[in-house]
């Protein structure tokens, strides 16, 4: 058979988010894959310089509807090390526990997803059920299934009650039991490991030379997590260990998320055991001095790193994101190559892609030249309002 | 062997799930879940505690609220400082930073969760001052004229 | 009364009208099982209905590359094959409407129609998805269909005669086949999931794949046909079995003696919808708890572990046979 060119996307139904791969097959083997993204992008960091440090965080929290609590976190303690601000005990641990949270959940969905990629519809509804759970909690702790607006800067907005945090325990031990469950679907059932185990295989040197980042890169043995290499918020009163596997194929990935799930669990189990009681807010100034810093956490899908400047007013003059699905892009076209079609699905969304985090944009003022112009901000957001 | 035993142990979750377990969804027009306490459903604005500092229309992220200020000559002949808010909730993002930043505790979220409206202008709340037609407020009744 | 007969036959019992609309219940039964297995609510009975009248009232398009002719056909075939095939297999009696010495080769080769038409569908569709989809059709037959045979063959060499009627009508002693041919019987089982491109074996239509490749292009009335044919081979495909394995209408323990002709009709009737509704509860758990397999996968999968047992059965009958014979 001759060889056939065919797109995934923008619209597709393996892709939750609008981006286009191109293929060239050859029967069922995939020679070649490119990427091309850019279909939703909404200058979210250009935005963030026309507005105040408050607004810029519910805006940072919309960069991704699934790890937005890691954006605010991330976001505010930016922030805070420009300003030069203390977080309180409690907050922290608050802080910290959302963190889990919201890396249970995802998670979560991300093995709900991939059940569904590979046809095991049943894994999907079961796992989504389960998910239930942790949104529940979030919901309670937050008011909001989504969007929690939980860190503030300086702190937290909510704290969590005695009546809560029980609650929260009775929740995650249900939840661990499952997870474990999930663990042991994902390991031993059969259809599953005919489609996990040995697709869209990327060895760790690839991962280290693409720059994979989190579980991506942990499921081809490269132990790197920030809350361990470089610690933040209180993970180090906690026990807990990275999880790694060296199958660097879908399984791995797959474990490597299953397991940090039930990781999650016992780590918020010992934080609400021993957070102090406490401030939850300290007092952020207005205006922020001059100056530059940059922060990172372990968000779900990996490393993200925000860089604030300051010039001294109550607006960022520059907000700078690198999100972790931009790190992982690379590798997964690496995934791609040499795999079959009916791999597709399952070997790219085994990085957990999130396009919207992602999309970065460059005008060419000719196609042929390459040569790139500047957009004023009128023009954005003129563009942005079209219809 | 272990390949035969997550099967049936596959079968008997589903089996389990037929027979066993209730649904897990609802049928929602007729049954409905209680939204948790801090859950930021419709807003509520109290002009009788609004002190007009204006902080929440410069926090707010989706440019919602505009403070509406007025000098009003009382009888005495000195000059009062009244007026209120305007929300344009088409806009709102629920996120609650308005509440958050109030000092007077005149913008609160209720549970009320069903919003939605056939047109964009029942969406603006524009009473609340006594200038304004009690008419105007048809969109959100918790506002107390 | 010759015109209007045989018309009757094929158009509304035990033809299209009946196929349709039995079809539409099995396969409100098949999604409510699915969604219960899943924790879900399911769909009401009327909206398998629904859906179809959903899909023959909206728009026709004929891609402008495809083969306008093969593409307008290929889902006409499918389910006139499927139609005809009911002709021939027992329902109320162990006799079936037609029958003649041989028509088990006919039902099951009219039974490979739908899945050619497929190919076909979706090789003129002009779509790389469908084209896809298509080798994927021709490449699962492959697995399934030798399997198929060799398990249909099985009771058939037990009962001595290559004519459905016949085979049910030997069970009609109460020895139901499924005794003499039980590995036969699971492997028929399996194949019909892959002939009906099920989970584990929907790797033709895949959606998060190929876009549920051949049938990617259609839209509206021949979808509804598409859909049609597959409910109906859904029927036929289980009533085939249950005519082959399970007795087909016959059932233990009822006084059939004493019933008159009409009672027994509906009886069998009602016996072989039991039946057929049993094994679509086993397509039904199959489809909840197993993934997507990979096209490669299943044809080696199928041949080793569908064909090889399917051999030994037939040949331990044909030995039995023999050995008893003799």
């Amino acid at each position: 058979m001759a060889k056939l060119s065919f797109p995934v996307g923008p619209q597709h139904p393996a892709l939750k988010e609008p981006e286009n791969l191109r293929f060239t097959v050859d029967g069922e083997l995939v020679v070649d894959a490119d990427i091309r993204i850019g279909y939703v992008h909404r200058s979210i960091e250009r935005s963030c310089s026309e507005r105040n440090y408050v607004q810029d965080m519910y805006l940072c929290e919309r960069v991704c509807g699934i790890c937005s609590n890691a954006h605010t976190l991330c976001y505010a303690m930016t922030c805070e090390k420009l300003a030069d601000i203390e977080v309180p005990e409690r907050a922290q641990y608050i802080r910290m526990l959302m963190h889990e949270f919201e890396r249970i959940h995802s998670h979560l969905l991300w093995l709900g997803v991939a059940g569904h990629e590979v046809g095991f519809e049943t894994l999907f509804m079961y796992v989504w059920r389960d998910r239930e759970i942790i949104q529940d909690i979030l919901e309670m702790v937050s008011g909001n299934r989504g969007h929690y607006a939980m860190t503030t800067l300086g702190g937290v907005r909510y704290d969590i009650t005695p009546e809560m945090a029980d609650r929260i325990r009775e929740g995650l031990k249900v939840l661990r039991q499952r997870a474990e469950r999930y663990a042991d679907i994902a390991t031993t059932e059969a259809t599953f490991l005919k489609r996990a185990s040995g697709v869209g295989v990327a060895s760790g040197e690839v991962c280290r030379s693409l720059g994979a980042a989190g579980p991506t890169a942990r499921g081809s043995g490269v132990p790197f997590d920030i809350r361990t290499a470089f610690p933040y918020l209180k993970y180090h009163t906690v026990e807990w260990q990275v999880r790694t596997s060296e199958l660097c194929d879908v399984l791995g990935r797959t474990l490597v998320r299953v397991l940090e799930v039930i990781d999650a669990c016992d780590i918020c189990l010992q934080a609400l055991d021993i957070m102090p009681e406490g401030d939850i807010q300290a007092r952020f100034p207005r205006k922020v001095p001059e100056g530059e810093a940059i922060a990172r956490v372990e968000a779900q899908r990996g490393e993200l790193i925000y860089y604030i400047r300051s010039d001294g007013s109550d607006v960022p003059a520059r907000v700078k994101i690198r999100t972790p699905t931009l790190a992982n892009l690379p590798v997964s076209l690496e995934m791609l190559r040499g795999g079959q079609i009916a791999d597709i699905p399952i070997a790219f969304a085994s990085i957990d892609p999130c396009f919207s985090c992602t999309d970065r944009m460059v005008v060419l003022d000719d196609a042929h030249t390459g040569e790139a112009r500047q957009m004023t901000w009128p023009e954005l957001v003129k563009l942005g309002r079209q219809r | 062997m272990a390949q035969k035993y997550t099967i049936a142990a596959m079968a008997m979750e589903l089996m389990e799930s037929l027979l066993l377990r209730k649904r897990a969804t609802v049928l929602y027009p007729v049954e409905r879940l209680t939204p948790p306490e801090r859950f930021r459903g419709r807003l509520r604005y109290d002009p009788e505690a609004c002190n007009l500092c204006g902080l929440c229309q410069r926090d707010c992220p989706a440019d919602v609220i505009n403070v509406v200020r007025k000098r009003v000559e009382k009888e005495d002949g000195t000059k009062e400082l009244t007026g209120h808010l305007e929300f344009e909730m088409d806009r709102c993002i629920f996120c609650g930073q308005c509440s958050h930043s109030c000092n007077s505790n005149a913008i609160t979220f209720t549970r009320e969760f069903e919003l939605a409206q056939p047109d964009r202008e029942l969406f603006m709340m524009k009473s609340g001052g006594p200038e304004v037609d009690e008419g105007e407020c048809d969109a959100d009744p918790d506002v107390s004229p | 009364m010759q015109v209007v007969t045989p018309l009757f036959h094929v158009l509304v019992f035990p033809g299209f009208l009946f196929l349709v609309a039995f079809g539409l219940f099995v396969s409100w039964v098949d999604r409510k099982l699915i969604a219960k297995f899943q924790n879900r609510v399911g769909p009401p009975i009327l909206q398998p209905f629904a859906d179809l009248i959903k899909l023959l009232a909206k728009e026709d398009i004929i891609p402008e590359h495809a083969d306008r002719a093969m593409f307008a056909v290929a889902p006409l075939i499918a389910l006139a094959g499927v139609v005809a095939s009911i002709i021939y297999i027992p329902l109320w009696a162990p006799v079936a409407l037609k029958a003649f010495s041989g028509d088990l080769i006919v039902v099951v080769y009219l039974l490979t129609l739908p899945a050619f038409a497929l190919f076909l569908g979706g090789w003129y569709s002009a779509n790389p998805f469908a084209t896809i989809g298509a080798t994927r059709v021709l490449s699962q037959l492959f697995g399934y269909e030798v399997p198929f045979f060799l398990a249909c063959l099985g009771p058939a060499i037990a009962a001595g005669s290559w004519s459905i009627s016949e085979i049910t009508r030997a069970q009609d002693n109460g020895l139901w086949l499924i005794s003499a041919a039980p590995l036969s019987f699971a492997v028929a089982m399996i194949a019909l999931i892959g002939k009906l491109e099920r989970v584990p074996f929907d790797i033709p239509h895949a959606k998060t794949e190929i876009v549920t490749g051949p049938e990617v292009e259609y839209t509206g009335r021949r979808l509804a046909v598409w859909k049609l044919a597959f409910l109906s081979e859904t029927i036929v495909g289980a009533a085939l079995i249950a005519a082959l394995f399970l007795g087909g209408p016959h059932m233990w323990g009822l006084p059939y003696q004493a019933m008159p002709a009409w009672l027994t009709a509906i009886v069998g009737m009602v016996v072989l919808a039991v039946k057929i509704l049993l094994i679509v509860f086993f397509l039904s758990l199959a489809q909840a708890a197993m993934a997507r397999i990979r096209i490669e996968q299943m044809v080696q999968w199928c041949l080793l572990w569908l064909g090889i047992p399917a051999l030994i059965n037939m040949g331990v009958i044909a030995f039995v046979i023999r050995q008893v014979g003799a």
